[in-house]
């Protein structure tokens, strides 16, 4: 008994927090070593099945170690909170640094070379996870085994965490994201773009029906002529306009008599319009509050084709209108696979959709055209590993209601 | 009802806040005393939260997209958590020092008001803005509380005698700040697949969030394993929250976040 306790003491006071930051700063060095060694070319994230035996193979290393050692020194020592700390703390070096150093491959030059500019690619990055995960998934496997209750929290905070790293980190290499560009009026199109702006060939076609836009109305605002910004009173905001439409603007009160949402410029103003390049145009009459001098006449937003135009307020202030921003955009497509399975799908910003296993995004259009624009980007992304992610985070969202629930009461240990 | 109206709305909340705290703090336990403090800071609030209702419907969208915005949430998130810590461990202190920065939140959108727009690009239309915005800021507002404590623990440490209440308040703050965190960074996660694709893509904000989490994680491990050692923590806690200050708003002067999706006031 006396000797068990003496034991108990000697283990406990042997790897504290020195030696366990000096051990993870041993490993964090010897990644950056392997990383100058390969001269910067990182890590390849490695695709299934390859991705899949490391996972299996350090879950059974683990649970075997835990169960022959896991009374031994290191064993205990790797499953302590100093190891924790330390492991947890270098990490967030790492991280840190990637917070500083914008992450651009320059395939060159010491940044390069060192991993610097490609970090969660780096061999530095993967060992510190690598070592992290060794850390957590022990002290998972020391709380969890034998299950009570009582640890449920801190199991689905410790868990959730280490199958959340695992997927994202493993997963990574099996995630495909593809981008899409469609036009209307083209066929079925099987064309896609890697993120590495390499070619692929898609295994479903897809052919863009209609491709449509949202506008805000235009803001409209007095600018300084010499300067060319927007001059604003303390804390205002600049209106939308529509048509009838008052407000009063530094010195200035303004009425809106008439307002085109797209429109072209002829002789004797503006008109409705639906040719592309028309813009919104607005005729406002104001009003100088201080001298009661009034001007009105027509100001526009301009567009790809066309220029903007003012109205002069005075020698040095303009009215202008801003051009319209969008408030939401939408592409019908249909899609169609090798089988000739068709669906046809809305898509949003923030409304993807489903089909075969992929989720398809909106995520852009030719800016420049706006309103016409009859490009479409999608994009297509299929990530096996997304449901192992989701159980990862859902155990950590309920950790995080547990942490909230009892507070510091789970830490009275 | 817009920003033009902040001044009147802004000076009558700091104006209940203050006699609040005067009263609170006045010498002699006097139970009168302190609920009539109680009753004024929870007008004050009152007042703020009026304000920041009209506002939403002027808009027409959540006041959630601007810094000037959300330091409008944090005016009204601190004062709370004061009074919720104030009913629960009874430290007055706090409920001053919560009130104090909550006041400078409101100067500072006095002194500098930002341009404010009523659009919303359709990336931010999503159920998840609301949830992941207002958890978020619930959250700072709790660990800047926790940095506080710590502050006051480290003068304490190094001039006085450390209370060790002061520990326990800092942990109760960091416990449950930490769990908004994790919810907010969870929701921002789950969010972003939505929009983008992608559950994480170490954009700048991201990675800056995710290093704020670690940060916080690393205090409360380090309170955990020794609660004796209280120098270590405490400065930890205080760092930790430069880490968020930077992640909240220093973001916007990095270089390595010129790309950011996060960086939208212009």
């Amino acid at each position: 008994m006396k000797s068990e306790n003496a034991e108990k003491k000697v283990t406990r006071a042997a790897w504290g927090y020195p030696e366990s930051f000096f051990v993870a700063f041993e490993i964090l060095i010897l990644g950056f070593i392997i990383e100058i060694f390969l001269k910067g070319q990182g890590v390849k994230t490695p695709h299934f099945p390859n991705n899949l035996w490391p996972v299996i193979v350090l879950t059974i290393l683990m649970v075997y170690v835990h169960v022959r050692y896991r009374q031994g020194f290191l064993i205990k020592w790797l499953s302590s909170i100093p190891c924790s700390v330390s492991a947890i703390s270098v990490y967030a070096l790492l991280v840190l640094l990637i917070g500083f150093i914008p992450q651009q491959e320059t395939h060159s030059g010491w940044l390069h070379v060192t991993g610097l500019n490609h970090l969660k690619n780096s061999w530095p990055f993967l060992i510190m996870q690598f070592y992290l995960l060794i850390s957590l998934g022990l002290v998972v496997l020391r709380r969890g085994i034998p299950f009570k209750i009582r640890n449920l929290g801190f199991l689905l905070n410790h868990f959730g965490l280490w199958i959340t790293l695992v997927a994202a980190g493993m997963g990574s290499g099996d995630l495909k994201r593809v981008t899409l560009g469609l036009y209307e009026g083209r066929d079925f199109s099987r064309d896609g773009v890697m993120a590495d702006q390499s070619s692929v060939e898609m295994p479903f076609g897809a052919k863009l029906l209609d491709f449509r836009i949202d506008l805000y109305n235009p803001k409209i605002a007095v600018a300084d002529r010499s300067k060319g910004e927007l001059l604003q009173k303390h804390g205002e905001t600049l209106p939308l306009i529509s048509k009838g439409f008052e407000t009063r603007l530094i010195d200035w009160d303004i009425r809106v008599k008439d307002y085109i949402p797209f429109a072209v410029k002829t002789d004797s103003g503006y008109t409705p319009s639906d040719r592309p390049g028309s813009m919104a145009a607005a005729f406002v009459e104001t009003r100088n509050i201080v001298s009661g001098k009034t001007v009105s006449g027509w100001v526009a937003s301009g567009s790809v084709m066309f220029e903007p135009s003012y109205l002069d307020l005075d020698e040095s202030r303009l009215l202008i209108l801003t051009e319209p921003e969008p408030r939401k955009y939408e592409s019908a497509v249909v899609l169609k696979d090798m089988h000739g399975n068709t669906d046809t799908v809305m898509l949003e910003v923030n409304k993807p959709c489903r089909f075969n296993g992929w989720k398809l995004y909106q995520t852009g259009y030719d800016t420049q055209m706006g309103k016409f624009s009859t490009l479409s980007v999608i994009e297509a992304v299929k990530d096996p590993w997304l449901p192992f992610v989701y159980a990862g985070i859902l155990m950590l969202l309920g950790g995080a209601i547990y942490l909230f629930w009892l507070g510091r009461g789970m830490r009275t240990q | 009802m817009n920003w033009t109206n902040f001044p009147f709305f802004a000076a009558t909340a700091a104006l209940l806040w203050i006699l609040g705290m005067i009263l609170l703090n006045f010498p002699g336990k006097r139970k009168a005393f302190e609920i009539a403090g109680n009753v004024l800071i929870a007008a004050g609030l009152a007042v703020l939260v009026c304000f920041l209702t009209l506002l939403w419907i002027n808009l027409d969208r959540p006041p959630l997209r601007t810094l000037g915005e959300t330091r409008l949430w944090y005016a009204v998130f601190l004062p709370l958590v004061g009074i919720i810590t104030f009913l629960r461990w009874g430290y007055k202190w706090f409920v001053t020092y919560a009130l104090l920065l909550a006041i400078l939140f409101l100067s500072i959108n006095y002194l500098h008001p930002e341009t404010y727009e009523k659009t919303l690009m359709p990336a931010l239309q999503s159920v998840w803005f609301v949830p992941h915005v207002i958890v978020y800021i619930f959250s700072y507002a709790l660990l800047a509380a926790s940095s506080l404590v710590a502050v006051k623990g480290l003068y304490e440490l190094y001039f006085k005698e450390l209370d060790v209440n002061t520990l326990h308040l800092a942990d109760n703050l960091v416990y449950i700040g930490f769990s908004f965190l994790t919810l907010g960074l969870l929701f921002g996660a789950l969010w972003a697949k939505e929009a983008w694709g992608h559950y994480w893509t170490w954009d700048p904000k991201e990675t800056w969030a995710f290093l704020t989490w670690l940060a916080y994680l690393i205090y409360m491990h380090f309170r955990t394993f020794q609660p004796k050692r209280t120098k270590a923590p405490l400065w930890t806690l205080s760092l930790a929250f430069v880490v968020l200050l930077i992640c909240w708003f220093g973001i916007n002067y990095l270089p390595s976040a010129q790309n950011s999706v996060h960086v939208y006031a212009q």
